[in-house]
Protein backbone atom coordinates (compact mmCIF):
# COMPACT_ATOMS: atom_id res chain seq x y z
CA UNK A 1 0.00 0.00 0.00
CA UNK A 2 0.85 3.26 -0.83
CA UNK A 3 3.00 5.03 2.13
CA UNK A 4 1.57 8.57 1.43
CA UNK A 5 -2.06 7.08 1.62
CA UNK A 6 -1.19 5.53 5.30
CA UNK A 7 -0.96 9.20 6.23
CA UNK A 8 -4.03 9.60 7.71
CA UNK A 9 -3.42 6.95 9.95
CA UNK A 10 -0.59 8.11 11.48
CA UNK A 11 -1.62 11.38 11.30
CA UNK A 12 -5.23 9.89 13.66
CA UNK A 13 -2.28 7.84 15.89
CA UNK A 14 -0.61 10.88 16.61
CA UNK A 15 -3.15 13.01 17.04
CA UNK A 16 -4.76 10.38 19.88
CA UNK A 17 -1.53 10.38 21.63
CA UNK A 18 -0.59 13.97 21.61
CA UNK A 19 -3.75 14.87 23.00
CA UNK A 20 -3.68 12.46 25.89
CA UNK A 21 0.13 13.81 26.33
CA UNK A 22 -0.90 17.14 26.53
CA UNK A 23 -3.45 16.77 29.13
CA UNK A 24 -1.29 14.13 31.08
CA UNK A 25 2.19 16.04 31.07
CA UNK A 26 -0.14 19.64 31.74
CA UNK A 27 -1.59 17.88 34.93
CA UNK A 28 1.94 16.25 36.33
CA UNK A 29 3.18 19.96 35.42
CA UNK A 30 0.93 21.60 37.50
CA UNK A 31 0.96 19.44 40.52
CA UNK A 32 4.62 19.22 40.17
CA UNK A 33 4.59 23.47 40.87
CA UNK A 34 2.06 23.09 43.90
CA UNK A 35 -0.83 24.36 41.87
CA UNK A 36 -3.61 22.25 43.04
CA UNK A 37 -7.58 22.03 42.72
CA UNK A 38 -8.93 24.25 45.20
CA UNK A 39 -9.66 23.57 48.67
CA UNK A 40 -12.14 24.54 51.43
CA UNK A 41 -12.38 23.29 54.72
CA UNK A 42 -15.69 23.98 56.62
CA UNK A 43 -13.97 24.11 59.85
CA UNK A 44 -17.68 25.24 61.89
CA UNK A 45 -19.40 22.10 60.61
CA UNK A 46 -16.64 20.13 62.42
CA UNK A 47 -16.85 21.65 65.65
CA UNK A 48 -18.84 18.81 67.68
CA UNK A 49 -15.46 17.46 67.76
CA UNK A 50 -12.11 16.96 69.61
CA UNK A 51 -9.49 19.46 68.18
CA UNK A 52 -6.68 17.10 68.50
CA UNK A 53 -8.59 15.03 65.97
CA UNK A 54 -7.26 16.87 63.57
CA UNK A 55 -4.43 19.48 65.00
CA UNK A 56 -2.71 16.51 65.77
CA UNK A 57 0.40 18.83 66.72
CA UNK A 58 -1.47 20.72 69.35
CA UNK A 59 -0.04 18.13 72.16
CA UNK A 60 2.79 16.83 70.40
CA UNK A 61 4.78 19.42 68.35
CA UNK A 62 5.87 18.43 65.21
CA UNK A 63 9.33 19.95 64.07
CA UNK A 64 8.71 21.00 59.85
CA UNK A 65 10.47 23.78 57.70
CA UNK A 66 7.03 24.88 56.70
CA UNK A 67 6.40 28.45 57.01
CA UNK A 68 2.75 28.33 57.21
CA UNK A 69 0.80 26.07 59.61
CA UNK A 70 -2.33 25.96 58.15
CA UNK A 71 -2.82 21.84 57.76
CA UNK A 72 -2.22 21.87 53.48
CA UNK A 73 0.80 24.44 54.29
CA UNK A 74 2.27 22.58 56.42
CA UNK A 75 1.69 18.77 54.80
CA UNK A 76 2.75 20.58 51.63
CA UNK A 77 6.03 22.15 53.25
CA UNK A 78 6.88 19.22 55.23
CA UNK A 79 9.80 16.66 52.73
CA UNK A 80 8.64 13.42 54.69
CA UNK A 81 4.44 13.61 54.31
CA UNK A 82 4.58 16.01 50.84
CA UNK A 83 4.71 13.11 48.81
CA UNK A 84 1.41 11.90 50.14
CA UNK A 85 -0.49 14.54 50.96
CA UNK A 86 -3.06 13.63 48.51
CA UNK A 87 -3.72 10.43 49.50
CA UNK A 88 -3.25 11.19 53.45
CA UNK A 89 -5.94 13.80 53.22
CA UNK A 90 -8.47 11.93 51.25
CA UNK A 91 -8.31 9.20 53.51
CA UNK A 92 -8.04 11.01 56.76
CA UNK A 93 -11.20 12.95 55.56
CA UNK A 94 -13.16 10.35 53.77
CA UNK A 95 -12.58 8.07 56.16
CA UNK A 96 -13.77 9.60 58.92
CA UNK A 97 -17.36 10.84 57.22
CA UNK A 98 -17.26 7.01 56.19
CA UNK A 99 -17.09 5.78 59.55
CA UNK A 100 -20.17 8.39 60.90
CA UNK A 101 -21.95 7.35 57.83
CA UNK A 102 -21.75 3.75 59.15
CA UNK A 103 -22.84 4.37 62.77
CA UNK A 104 -26.05 6.46 60.83
CA UNK A 105 -25.07 10.18 61.77
CA UNK A 106 -25.04 13.01 59.77
CA UNK A 107 -21.31 12.75 57.77
CA UNK A 108 -19.59 15.24 55.58
CA UNK A 109 -18.98 14.48 51.75
CA UNK A 110 -17.46 11.07 50.69
CA UNK A 111 -17.43 11.49 47.33
CA UNK A 112 -19.12 14.94 45.85
CA UNK A 113 -15.67 16.48 45.03
CA UNK A 114 -17.13 19.74 44.95
CA UNK A 115 -18.15 19.83 48.74
CA UNK A 116 -14.60 20.29 49.83
CA UNK A 117 -12.96 21.25 46.40
CA UNK A 118 -14.55 25.07 45.98
CA UNK A 119 -12.92 28.41 45.60
CA UNK A 120 -14.96 29.85 49.11
CA UNK A 121 -16.15 27.80 52.16
CA UNK A 122 -19.96 30.14 51.69
CA UNK A 123 -20.83 28.93 48.35
CA UNK A 124 -23.20 26.41 47.61
CA UNK A 125 -20.59 23.60 46.03
CA UNK A 126 -23.26 21.71 44.32
CA UNK A 127 -24.64 24.66 42.55
CA UNK A 128 -28.42 23.65 42.39
CA UNK A 129 -27.60 20.32 44.47
CA UNK A 130 -29.37 21.48 47.48
CA UNK B 1 -37.57 -5.91 16.39
CA UNK B 2 -34.68 -8.91 17.41
CA UNK B 3 -32.42 -7.04 18.28
CA UNK B 4 -34.50 -5.47 20.80
CA UNK B 5 -34.68 -8.42 23.37
CA UNK B 6 -30.46 -9.01 23.93
CA UNK B 7 -30.07 -4.93 24.31
CA UNK B 8 -33.16 -4.68 26.66
CA UNK B 9 -31.20 -7.61 28.43
CA UNK B 10 -27.72 -6.68 28.16
CA UNK B 11 -29.31 -3.04 29.81
CA UNK B 12 -30.17 -4.45 32.83
CA UNK B 13 -27.43 -6.68 33.39
CA UNK B 14 -25.24 -3.36 32.71
CA UNK B 15 -27.57 -1.10 34.86
CA UNK B 16 -27.08 -3.45 38.14
CA UNK B 17 -23.46 -4.04 37.67
CA UNK B 18 -22.55 -0.94 37.01
CA UNK B 19 -24.93 1.44 39.34
CA UNK B 20 -26.48 -1.01 41.86
CA UNK B 21 -23.52 -0.36 44.59
CA UNK B 22 -24.08 2.99 45.37
CA UNK B 23 -27.07 3.42 47.41
CA UNK B 24 -26.00 6.57 48.60
CA UNK B 25 -25.76 8.60 45.75
CA UNK B 26 -28.73 10.51 45.32
CA UNK B 27 -27.83 14.10 45.26
CA UNK B 28 -30.33 15.59 43.28
CA UNK B 29 -32.71 14.54 40.34
CA UNK B 30 -30.64 16.20 37.99
CA UNK B 31 -27.72 14.74 38.67
CA UNK B 32 -28.89 11.37 38.32
CA UNK B 33 -30.07 12.21 35.08
CA UNK B 34 -27.30 13.58 33.93
CA UNK B 35 -25.30 10.27 35.80
CA UNK B 36 -27.76 8.26 33.48
CA UNK B 37 -27.46 9.78 30.20
CA UNK B 38 -23.57 9.02 30.92
CA UNK B 39 -24.99 5.58 31.69
CA UNK B 40 -26.82 5.25 28.50
CA UNK B 41 -23.88 6.96 26.58
CA UNK B 42 -21.65 3.97 27.61
CA UNK B 43 -24.05 1.54 26.88
CA UNK B 44 -24.35 2.90 23.33
CA UNK B 45 -20.66 3.07 22.87
CA UNK B 46 -20.59 -0.64 23.58
CA UNK B 47 -23.32 -1.10 21.03
CA UNK B 48 -21.39 0.78 18.26
CA UNK B 49 -18.32 -1.85 18.96
CA UNK B 50 -21.17 -5.04 18.26
CA UNK B 51 -23.14 -3.04 15.46
CA UNK B 52 -20.45 -2.00 13.29
CA UNK B 53 -22.23 -1.48 10.34
CA UNK B 54 -20.86 -4.73 8.76
CA UNK B 55 -23.57 -7.23 7.97
CA UNK B 56 -24.68 -10.08 10.33
CA UNK B 57 -26.79 -12.91 10.05
CA UNK B 58 -29.49 -11.91 11.76
CA UNK B 59 -31.69 -9.56 10.53
CA UNK B 60 -30.95 -11.14 7.18
CA UNK B 61 -30.90 -7.41 5.84
CA UNK B 62 -28.92 -6.00 3.78
CA UNK B 63 -25.56 -4.01 4.30
CA UNK B 64 -27.33 -0.34 4.34
CA UNK B 65 -29.65 -1.29 7.28
CA UNK B 66 -26.93 -2.38 9.37
CA UNK B 67 -24.09 0.43 8.34
CA UNK B 68 -27.89 3.11 9.38
CA UNK B 69 -28.26 1.18 12.46
CA UNK B 70 -24.85 2.16 13.27
CA UNK B 71 -24.74 5.48 12.19
CA UNK B 72 -27.97 6.17 14.31
CA UNK B 73 -26.52 4.10 17.70
CA UNK B 74 -23.73 6.46 16.67
CA UNK B 75 -26.40 9.60 16.81
CA UNK B 76 -27.73 8.35 20.32
CA UNK B 77 -24.39 8.11 21.85
CA UNK B 78 -23.42 11.74 20.51
CA UNK B 79 -26.99 12.66 22.16
CA UNK B 80 -26.50 11.01 25.36
CA UNK B 81 -23.06 12.14 25.80
CA UNK B 82 -24.01 15.79 25.41
CA UNK B 83 -26.52 15.39 27.50
CA UNK B 84 -24.50 14.15 30.54
CA UNK B 85 -22.10 16.96 29.72
CA UNK B 86 -24.39 19.83 29.50
CA UNK B 87 -26.81 18.85 32.59
CA UNK B 88 -24.27 17.99 34.68
CA UNK B 89 -22.47 21.48 34.02
CA UNK B 90 -25.56 23.02 34.65
CA UNK B 91 -26.28 21.31 37.57
CA UNK B 92 -22.82 21.69 38.69
CA UNK B 93 -20.77 24.06 37.29
CA UNK B 94 -17.91 23.44 39.20
CA UNK B 95 -17.09 20.70 37.02
CA UNK B 96 -15.58 22.87 34.40
CA UNK B 97 -13.00 23.15 36.88
CA UNK B 98 -11.97 19.92 36.08
CA UNK B 99 -10.99 21.14 32.61
CA UNK B 100 -7.90 23.25 34.00
CA UNK B 101 -4.77 21.03 34.08
CA UNK B 102 -4.76 20.64 38.04
CA UNK B 103 -8.40 18.94 37.55
CA UNK B 104 -9.19 15.84 38.42
CA UNK B 105 -7.37 13.41 35.63
CA UNK B 106 -10.09 11.03 35.34
CA UNK B 107 -12.85 13.71 34.38
CA UNK B 108 -10.09 15.08 32.04
CA UNK B 109 -9.81 11.54 30.26
CA UNK B 110 -13.27 12.03 29.87
CA UNK B 111 -13.36 15.38 28.27
CA UNK B 112 -10.64 14.14 26.10
CA UNK B 113 -12.74 11.01 25.11
CA UNK B 114 -15.73 13.45 24.23
CA UNK B 115 -13.62 15.43 22.07
CA UNK B 116 -12.60 12.41 20.37
CA UNK B 117 -16.20 11.03 19.99
CA UNK B 118 -17.11 14.03 18.57
CA UNK B 119 -14.35 13.82 15.88
CA UNK B 120 -15.15 10.51 14.97
CA UNK B 121 -18.51 11.15 14.18
CA UNK B 122 -17.77 14.08 12.15
CA UNK B 123 -14.97 12.42 9.83
CA UNK B 124 -17.18 9.42 9.29
CA UNK B 125 -19.63 11.77 6.93
CA UNK B 126 -19.00 10.78 3.58
CA UNK B 127 -18.06 14.04 2.25
CA UNK B 128 -15.43 14.38 5.16
CA UNK B 129 -13.63 11.28 4.85
CA UNK B 130 -13.68 10.98 1.57
CA UNK B 131 -11.65 14.24 1.50
CA UNK B 132 -9.28 13.11 4.26
CA UNK B 133 -9.10 9.34 3.09
CA UNK B 134 -7.67 7.68 -0.02
CA UNK B 135 -9.68 4.67 0.31
CA UNK B 136 -12.38 3.50 2.85
CA UNK B 137 -10.32 1.04 3.97
CA UNK B 138 -7.45 3.55 5.63
CA UNK B 139 -10.59 5.29 6.84
CA UNK B 140 -11.70 2.09 8.91
CA UNK B 141 -8.65 1.85 10.49
CA UNK B 142 -8.17 5.40 11.54
CA UNK B 143 -11.82 4.97 12.60
CA UNK B 144 -11.12 2.24 14.22
CA UNK B 145 -8.14 3.78 16.24
CA UNK B 146 -10.28 6.39 17.17
CA UNK B 147 -13.44 4.49 18.43
CA UNK B 148 -10.66 2.34 20.57
CA UNK B 149 -9.48 5.79 21.89
CA UNK B 150 -13.13 6.73 22.81
CA UNK B 151 -13.53 3.71 24.32
CA UNK B 152 -10.39 3.43 26.10
CA UNK B 153 -10.78 6.98 27.46
CA UNK B 154 -14.56 6.58 28.53
CA UNK B 155 -13.26 3.28 30.61
CA UNK B 156 -10.67 5.27 32.08
CA UNK B 157 -13.43 7.88 32.98
CA UNK B 158 -15.69 5.48 34.52
CA UNK B 159 -13.02 3.65 36.72
CA UNK B 160 -11.25 7.15 37.91
CA UNK B 161 -13.77 9.24 38.82
CA UNK B 162 -15.05 5.94 41.43
CA UNK B 163 -18.33 7.34 41.42
CA UNK B 164 -20.36 4.42 40.77
CA UNK B 165 -17.59 1.65 40.02
CA UNK B 166 -16.57 1.45 43.56
CA UNK B 167 -16.02 -2.15 44.70
CA UNK B 168 -12.71 -3.91 42.60
CA UNK B 169 -15.10 -6.34 40.74
CA UNK B 170 -16.98 -3.72 38.86
CA UNK B 171 -14.00 -1.94 38.25
CA UNK B 172 -12.41 -5.31 36.63
CA UNK B 173 -15.87 -6.13 34.71
CA UNK B 174 -15.29 -2.06 33.21
CA UNK B 175 -12.63 -3.41 32.28
CA UNK B 176 -12.92 -6.27 30.83
CA UNK B 177 -16.42 -5.14 29.16
CA UNK B 178 -14.02 -2.66 27.38
CA UNK B 179 -11.28 -4.81 26.57
CA UNK B 180 -13.74 -7.05 25.21
CA UNK B 181 -16.05 -4.48 22.90
CA UNK B 182 -12.19 -3.47 21.56
CA UNK B 183 -11.98 -6.89 20.41
CA UNK B 184 -15.37 -7.77 19.35
CA UNK B 185 -15.70 -6.39 15.65
CA UNK B 186 -12.25 -8.21 14.29
CA UNK B 187 -13.68 -11.44 16.10
CA UNK B 188 -16.82 -11.00 14.63
CA UNK B 189 -15.53 -10.50 11.14
CA UNK B 190 -13.09 -13.74 11.50
CA UNK B 191 -16.33 -15.36 12.55
CA UNK B 192 -18.36 -13.98 9.78
CA UNK B 193 -15.61 -14.74 7.15
CA UNK B 194 -16.06 -18.56 8.34
CA UNK B 195 -19.02 -18.97 8.79
CA UNK B 196 -21.86 -19.26 5.66
CA UNK B 197 -24.75 -18.50 6.57
CA UNK B 198 -28.00 -18.96 4.37
CA UNK B 199 -25.90 -19.81 1.31
CA UNK B 200 -28.30 -19.25 -1.60
CA UNK B 201 -30.40 -16.51 -0.25
CA UNK B 202 -30.38 -13.57 -0.87
CA UNK B 203 -30.74 -10.50 2.23
CA UNK B 204 -33.21 -8.51 2.60
CA UNK B 205 -33.16 -5.02 0.76
CA UNK B 206 -34.16 -1.44 1.64
CA UNK B 207 -34.40 -2.15 5.14
CA UNK B 208 -32.47 1.07 5.99
CA UNK B 209 -35.33 3.27 7.11
CA UNK B 210 -36.22 0.52 9.49
CA UNK B 211 -32.89 1.16 10.99
CA UNK B 212 -34.12 4.37 12.58
CA UNK B 213 -37.17 2.62 14.06
CA UNK B 214 -34.61 0.04 15.74
CA UNK B 215 -32.86 2.80 17.23
CA UNK B 216 -35.44 4.74 18.34
CA UNK B 217 -37.44 1.89 20.12
CA UNK B 218 -33.81 0.57 21.57
CA UNK B 219 -33.77 4.51 22.90
CA UNK B 220 -37.06 4.31 24.29
CA UNK B 221 -36.28 1.06 26.06
CA UNK B 222 -33.25 2.26 27.37
CA UNK B 223 -34.79 5.49 28.94
CA UNK B 224 -38.06 3.80 30.63
CA UNK B 225 -35.83 1.46 31.83
CA UNK B 226 -33.32 3.80 33.33
CA UNK B 227 -36.47 5.91 34.77
CA UNK B 228 -37.69 2.66 36.64
CA UNK B 229 -34.04 1.91 37.61
CA UNK B 230 -33.50 5.36 38.99
CA UNK B 231 -37.29 5.19 40.33
CA UNK B 232 -36.66 2.09 42.25
CA UNK B 233 -33.47 2.80 43.47
CA UNK B 234 -34.44 6.40 45.11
Amino acid sequence: MNRRRLLPVFFTAAGIALLFGIMLVAHRMTLAKGQDIPLVFHHHAHGGFSCMTCHHDFLTPVSTPATHRTCIACHKETPEVAPVIRDQFHAFCIGCHLKQQGEDRSAGPVHECRACHAHKADIRAHGHLY
Amino acid sequence: MLLCLPVLCAYSVFLLGFWLARDDLHLSLSWDVAMAAGCGAFFFLLMLFTLTGRPLPLPFFDGKFFLSLHRWIAALFIGCLTFHIGLIIFTDPQTLYDLWPSGAIAMQTGAVAAVLAVVTGGLAFRRVWRRFYATSGIFRISHAMLAVAVLAGSAVHLVGTQVHLVQSWQRELCVGVAVTAALLPSAERWLLARSAVHPGRKRRRDMSPMAAVLAGIMLCMIVSETAAFLFWRR
